[in-house]
């Protein structure tokens, strides 16, 4: 009788995970090529702003 | 803690030494211009910078103005400078503007393992005497002389000797000695040598006089008739007549420390690579080999397995949901949506694998770099810089960062004009889409994945003349694109390089794909009223529809292939995984035909880029006015490029 339910349960935990790992991924990889992540501290620049010695 | 600072021509080893210094693995490419930015790291308690490689400090590119203010602003402790050892006198000819800084300087003759290749033998102590400073021979590749070089390294830290200042002729260093002795030459900035800034004062040097104050009236008219008596005895400009003077000091030393015994018989491969009739058939040939290596023969076994292997894998998760009622919904998403848009984009993993280990090697063996000195004689006839070829290169990785590297372009127009152009040129994410219809609709047929890349250069030759012809002041300048030696690819470097590659692309799928297969998995499933219907009924074929009809004439008018288009600009291999979830590859063929299929491929190729591509178009351009131009024009390009491409074939077939 459970057993639906638990599957259910699972499976959607299951792919909330992957969703919200899909996310945080995004998240920390935007921030890492991004100039929202420059910062006035040396060597704080994103990798663009590195790659040519200059901020946006 | 002390500073040390590598520095040197281009592409004589400097990252690798800093990698082999530092333990560290920072990008190694063989070819010129790849550091061009500094890189820091810690050797031996002390902090070790990479700069940029350069020819000279004169400040004319971006490269040797970071370089040459590093220098002078910072003043690190102890001055490495890389030199290559079978190219002694063009890298002495840094060396001498380096010893007028007044830092310590240490000079590491990088690849000793070519000279006897090369027939020569350098006489260190002589160098040594020469230049006043101390000498190590090194291989930075192979790791030979390291131990050495850092015994040198705390030696020099720790007696902070200056090199000998190279000296020029009498008629020159008449004219020194008289400004060296005026007071103004007190009020150089901290840090600066008098001597140095006396030539620089020769020189007209823009940077240096504007960190000066105004020199009296009686010292400028020393300086201007110095300068024009200078003129008239060599009859040439002061900044040449320095350059000329360096030369002949890094000539005088190279003479005196090089003992070439017998030049090893060299296979002359350039004569055939670079040649203006041989080099576009070798690289097409070369292009060929490579596609087929990676999509043709690895591709042809690892598709149809990872192919099998996520068929069963749906199939089984598929019953197990049945059996215990997991609802429709989640199983859908999970097994329609995640399954099968990530898993038809993963199952292109080993082929690019291949393909990407393959490029690395070319890369690094040398190869393109002349495709770059082949480009280049285009590039400047069309009114690209000679340094667009860089991000051209890097643009068949992925045009992020090659749409960033174009920031060390100096004109703006030609800056601009490479970042619009760099999308053409195939990158890594398009290849899964080319794959995919050369696998179902061209099987065998591997020249056509070459031809790719030449519809994009065709693109950009186009683009560019386009530009050139509208542009008035028709701006070009010099770019000095040293072939590098062909050289045995370092196993080090090509795994970096393909492991970067193919992990990014696998962190693409696990990302960006699997979340936008979940959204068009929905879209697909549902109607606007969140009733679970057909997929013909479904909310994204209603979008897919509206937008449809604009690509009837290209061939591919139905809503699968629109909304595919749509879901790339995410991401590329989107369209992959879109077409799975919509159509499913194994239909493709209900869908298109081999003429739809090259004019879906065309588009793709010379459409707008993902949307990080756009967004580091809009930062590099720096106005939604340009962004937008540039975008409607790679589009409008990608519309009639596909159009004559579709009547082309139709015509043919």
């Amino acid at each position: 009788m459970y057993t639906p339910i638990i599957s259910n349960i699972i499976v959607a935990l299951i792919i909330l995970l992957l969703i919200g790992f899909a996310i945080r991924t995004l998240h920390r990889q935007g921030k890492k090529e991004n100039c929202a992540s420059c910062g006035t501290k040396k060597n704080s620049a994103c990798k663009g702003c590195k790659f040519a010695d200059s901020c946006h | 803690m002390q500073t040390i600072a590598l520095i040197g021509n281009p592409n004589c080893g400097k990252t690798t030494l800093f990698n082999t210094l530092t333990g560290t693995t920072a990008y190694v490419g063989n070819w010129p211009g790849v550091t061009v930015e500094k890189k820091e790291g810690m050797v031996n308690g002390h902090r070790i910078l990479d700069l940029p490689g350069i020819y000279s400090l004169s400040p004319y590119s971006p490269e040797e103005k970071l370089s040459r203010r590093y220098i002078l602003d910072e003043q690190p402790d102890l001055i490495i400078d890389v030199i290559d050892a079978t190219n002694l006198e063009r890298s002495l000819y840094l060396t001498t503007q380096l010893a007028e800084l007044g830092r310590p300087l240490l000079l590491a003759l990088n690849m000793e393992d070519l000279l006897e290749k090369e027939g020569i033998r350098i006489d260190r102590k002589r160098l040594s005497q020469m230049t006043g400073c101390p000498v190590v021979q090194i291989s930075a590749s192979k790791g030979t002389g390291i131990k050495a070089l850092l015994e040198e390294i705390e030696r020099s830290l720790d007696q902070k000797r200056l090199p000998m200042q190279p000296l020029f002729s009498n008629f020159i260093e008449r004219y020194i000695t008289t400004i060296i002795k005026d007071d103004y030459l007190h009020q150089i900035p901290k840090g600066r040598q008098m001597r140095w800034a006396a030539i620089k004062l020769l020189e007209a040097d823009e940077l240096f006089l504007a960190s000066m104050p105004q020199p009296p009236q009686a010292f400028q008219t020393y300086i201007e008739q110095a300068r024009k008596e200078l003129v008239e005895h060599y009859d040439d400009d002061v900044q040449a007549i320095i350059i000329d003077q360096r030369y002949k000091v890094a000539e005088r030393i190279a003479k005196d420390c090089q003992i070439r015994t017998k030049k090893a018989k060299q296979f002359n491969f350039d004569n055939l690579a670079t040649s203006k009739f041989g080099a576009i058939p070798l690289f097409i040939a070369i292009m060929a080999a490579v596609f087929y290596l990676s999509i043709g023969l690895v591709g042809g076994y690892t598709t149809s397995w990872l192919e099998s292997f996520f068929a069963f894998a749906s199939l089984h998760i598929q019953v197990l949901s049945d059996a215990l009622q997991v609802h429709p919904l989640l199983s859908g998403i999970l097994v329609d949506g995640i399954i099968a848009g990530v898993g038809a984009v993963l199952t292109f993993v080993p082929q690019l694998f291949v393909l990407f280990l393959l490029l690395s090697i070319l890369e690094d063996c040398g190869y393109m770099a002349r495709i770059a000195f082949i480009m280049d004689r285009l590039m400047r006839s069309m009114g690209l810089s000679g340094k667009s070829i860089i991000p051209l290169v890097i643009g068949t990785g992925c045009s992020v960062p090659a749409i960033m590297s174009s920031r060390t372009i100096e004109h703006q127009k030609q800056r601009e004009l490479t970042v619009i152009v760099t999308p053409f040129i195939p990158c890594g994410a398009k290849m899964p889409v080319f794959a995919l219809m050369l696998t179902y609709f061209f099987p065998g047929k591997w020249f056509i994945a070459p031809l790719i890349y030449l519809l994009g250069i065709l693109a950009v030759v186009i683009t560019g003349l386009l530009a050139r012809a509208l542009d008035k002041h028709k701006e070009t300048n010099a770019f000095i694109l040293e072939l590098p030696r062909y050289q045995i690819p370092a196993a080090k470097n090509i795994w970096l390089q393909t492991k970067d590659r193919t992990l990014g692309f696998i962190q693409k799928a696990g990302t960006i794909i699997l979340l936008s297969s979940i959204i068009i998995y929905l879209l697909s499933s549902y109607s606007f009223t969140l009733q679970a219907v057909d997929a013909e009924l479904s909310m994204l074929a209603t979008m897919g529809r509206l937008i449809a009809p604009l690509f009837a004439p290209l061939g591919f008018g139905f809503w699968q292939a629109s909304v595919a288009l749509l879901t790339g600009i995410a991401a590329k291999e989107s369209i992959v995984s879109t077409l799975s979830v919509t159509i499913g590859t194994s239909s493709l063929g209900s869908f298109f035909t081999p003429d739809t299929a090259l004019s879906y491929m065309t588009f793709i190729l010379l459409s707008s880029p993902c949307i990080a591509a756009i967004s580091a178009m809009f930062k590099e351009l720096g106005s939604k006015r340009k962004l937008l131009f540039a975008v409607l024009w790679q589009t409008g390009f990608a519309y009639v490029a596909a159009l004559l491409i579709r009547s082309a074939t139709l015509l043919l077939l």
